[in-house]
């Protein structure tokens, strides 16, 4: 079959604009019909007021609705097991990574995520903590794992190292619970500049121009992959101070990109970039240059809960 | 064929970032590295007496790239500043609250001053310490000699200020020379100067919080100084800058006039060259002689980048003496 005759609609759209064949559409009209062609990224933010103000006061309920909200949501399915079955197949060989240093996550959100995923039975499962991470908060979920009847040997501090070793681990799918901070390299911290901590080779070689070259490690190191992305806003941080604003949200998606681009719009609601670093440039050029996922906006459809 | 012209494009760039990024870290010799060890030991270990306060963990050290480990992308900003080795205590008040104290040996007091401005803002509070120090909630800077030190605690509303200070100065008063501001302050001009707004740095990581462009404009590196202030009436920015070699001024201004719009030569006394110009709204302006450069960022009209230039000018052209102590 002649490519003229296969075209796809948005090919059609834009040649009868070329053609000025007589289709009367706006500028507008015409974004939003090329647009809805794209593929598209889903992104959900659950936000529970009262979750936790400070942090020695956790709302656990709470926090756990906000997670089956979240996942329900996303997968667009009625029931949380189901829901998490969307994501995590039988057959898939999981790692879950947690925040890493500096903006730790609140433990129970890396225990109730890890509940999640073990409810789908994946063929295996790793908690894949970061070997930096303070030895009171590796007890702390692991203390956690425990009340939840999950064998603390999930936890596993050799994979996510510097640089990191996922690369020797035959994983299918990454799960990922990133927190969000100032950053003096990344302006802010996020999604696509976990990945880059998480490469093979040394961080320290993304740095440069504001980790304009983050999205290569996404595309390259972890494209075969599968990913869910639950971010963890309970709160956000400056640089190295720890928790500093309490945002109280969680964020859902599929697409680490989008997830990172929806996830600094809410971070900036609220609190500022490092200095002058440009935070969404890393975010941009990971869909620009790498084609690691989606930045574009207008192609990220978001769902903004509260529970 | 246009793709080979990419190609050489993206390789000539990435040449340069290596040039410019390879080979930061001033690896120290082992017995400098003992010895330096040695002497941040003693300093960590002497909070002990403050009063309220008692030490929680032994000091860990980190050399060279090591500091990665430690910091991640925060280990850029020590790195501009001639990073050789940064120890980590912990301290714990009385009320159950811990802190972090982080000591970096950067060198030189020049450096010292460059990694403690750089953390400092001019909207903080300042304490007389033998320089000054910086205070925020829950976080205390200092500088002394060639150690710079950083004190926090994630929770600050459960550490009495006053604790917090106590121990500084308790730390503080372990090293004993005081050390100096960097010269290149004294190329600075005086009207208008913000106060504790100068920083000292020498990478393009440092720059690029204070003025973000994603090419090495100024060819920043270890060997190069840098110093950025802010000013007011009219509010402006400015950078300065001096370098090795006499060439590199020359390459940095021509660098700057092909990224540029609007470039307008300016009549200076020689042997100053310089050039005004526009990044799309923002006005800019540009000066050099032999080894220095002096930058304008930021001004809201071309008249106030012009007067600011030649400000500068006048500066680099009679320097202040050396500031001293208390003059930032």
């Amino acid at each position: 079959m002649s490519k003229s005759n296969s075209w796809t609609r948005r090919e059609f759209l834009q040649r009868a604009i070329l053609a000025g064949g007589g289709i009367a559409l706006t500028g507008t009209a015409l974004k939003e019909a090329l647009t809805a062609e794209r593929p598209k990224a889903k992104v959900v933010i659950v936000t529970c007021d009262g979750v936790m103000k400070d942090e020695r006061h956790l709302n656990v309920g709470a926090l756990r609705r906000m997670l089956e909200r979240g996942i329900t949501e996303l997968a667009g399915k009625p029931e949380v097991k189901e829901a998490w079955r969307t994501f995590i197949r039988p057959t898939d060989r999981v790692a879950l990574v947690d925040a890493g240093t500096w903006l730790l996550n609140v433990p129970q959100v890396v225990v109730e995520v890890a509940k999640g995923i073990a409810s789908a039975k994946p063929q295996s499962f790793k908690l894949t903590y970061c070997a930096l991470d303070p030895q009171r908060w590796v007890e702390a979920v692991r203390r956690g794992l425990q009340q939840v009847a999950l064998p603390a040997d999930l936890m596993d501090g050799k994979v996510y190292t510097f640089p990191g070793r996922f690369q020797r681990h035959p994983f299918t799918t990454i799960v990922m619970t990133p927190t969000l901070k100032s950053h003096t390299v990344a302006g802010v911290s996020g999604v696509v500049k976990h990945y880059a901590t998480l490469s093979k080779v040394h961080v320290s070689n993304y740095h440069p121009n504001a980790m304009e070259t983050a999205g290569s490690v996404l595309r390259s190191e972890f494209g075969h992959l599968r990913h869910l992305i639950i971010v963890d806003a309970l709160r956000f941080g400056e640089t190295t101070r720890g928790p500093q604003f309490y945002q109280q949200s969680l964020l859902f998606g599929t697409d680490p990109v989008a997830v990172d681009v929806v996830a600094l719009e809410v971070y900036l609601r609220n609190c500022r970039t490092h200095g002058n670093i440009p935070p969404d440039r890393h975010r941009i050029l990971a869909d620009t240059r790498y084609h690691a996922g989606i930045s574009d906006r207008s192609r990220i459809e978001v769902k903004e809960l509260k529970v | 064929m246009q793709g080979r012209g990419k190609l050489w494009k993206c390789f000539g760039w990435w040449g340069m970032l290596l040039c410019v990024c390879g080979g930061q870290a001033a690896e120290l010799p082992s017995s400098l590295l003992q010895r330096s060890q040695g002497e941040m030991e003693q300093v960590l270990l002497a909070g002990g007496p403050a009063t309220g306060w008692r030490l929680k963990a032994q000091p860990r050290f980190y050399a060279g790239d090591e500091v990665y480990a430690y910091l991640d992308g925060a280990a850029e900003v020590p790195k501009a500043c001639g990073f050789r080795l940064l120890g980590v205590a912990e301290y714990t008040y009385l009320t159950g609250v811990g802190v972090k104290v982080e000591l970096y040996d950067l060198g030189t007091s020049a450096n010292a001053f460059g990694l403690y401005s750089l953390k400092r803002d001019p909207s903080h509070r300042f304490l007389k310490f033998t320089h000054w120090a910086s205070l925020t909630p829950g976080e205390l800077i200092f500088w002394k000699d060639h150690y710079t030190a950083v004190l926090f605690t994630e929770a600050p509303k459960r550490l009495p200020e006053d604790a917090l200070v106590a121990l500084g100065r308790t730390l503080e008063g372990k090293i004993s020379r005081p050390g100096n501001l960097p010269d290149l302050l004294r190329y600075l001009p005086p009207a208008g100067y913000v106060k504790h707004s100068a920083k000292y740095f020498h990478g393009k990581f440092a720059l690029d919080a204070l003025w973000f462009h994603p090419r090495n404009l100024f060819l920043l590196d270890q060997r190069s100084e840098a110093v950025f202030a802010v000013y007011q009436k009219p509010s402006s920015r400015l950078l300065l800058l001096r370098y090795p070699s006499v060439q590199t001024p020359v390459q940095v201004v021509e660098a700057w006039r092909q990224t540029f719009e609007g470039m307008r030569r300016l009549s200076l006394p020689p042997p100053f060259g310089g050039f005004l110009a526009r990044q799309g709204e923002k006005n800019l302006g540009i000066c050099r002689a032999q080894n220095l450069v002096g930058v304008v960022l930021e001004a809201p009209r071309a008249t106030d980048v012009e007067r600011r230039l030649r400000e500068l000018v006048q500066a680099m052209q009679k320097p202040s003496p050396p500031w001293g102590r208390g003059a930032d």
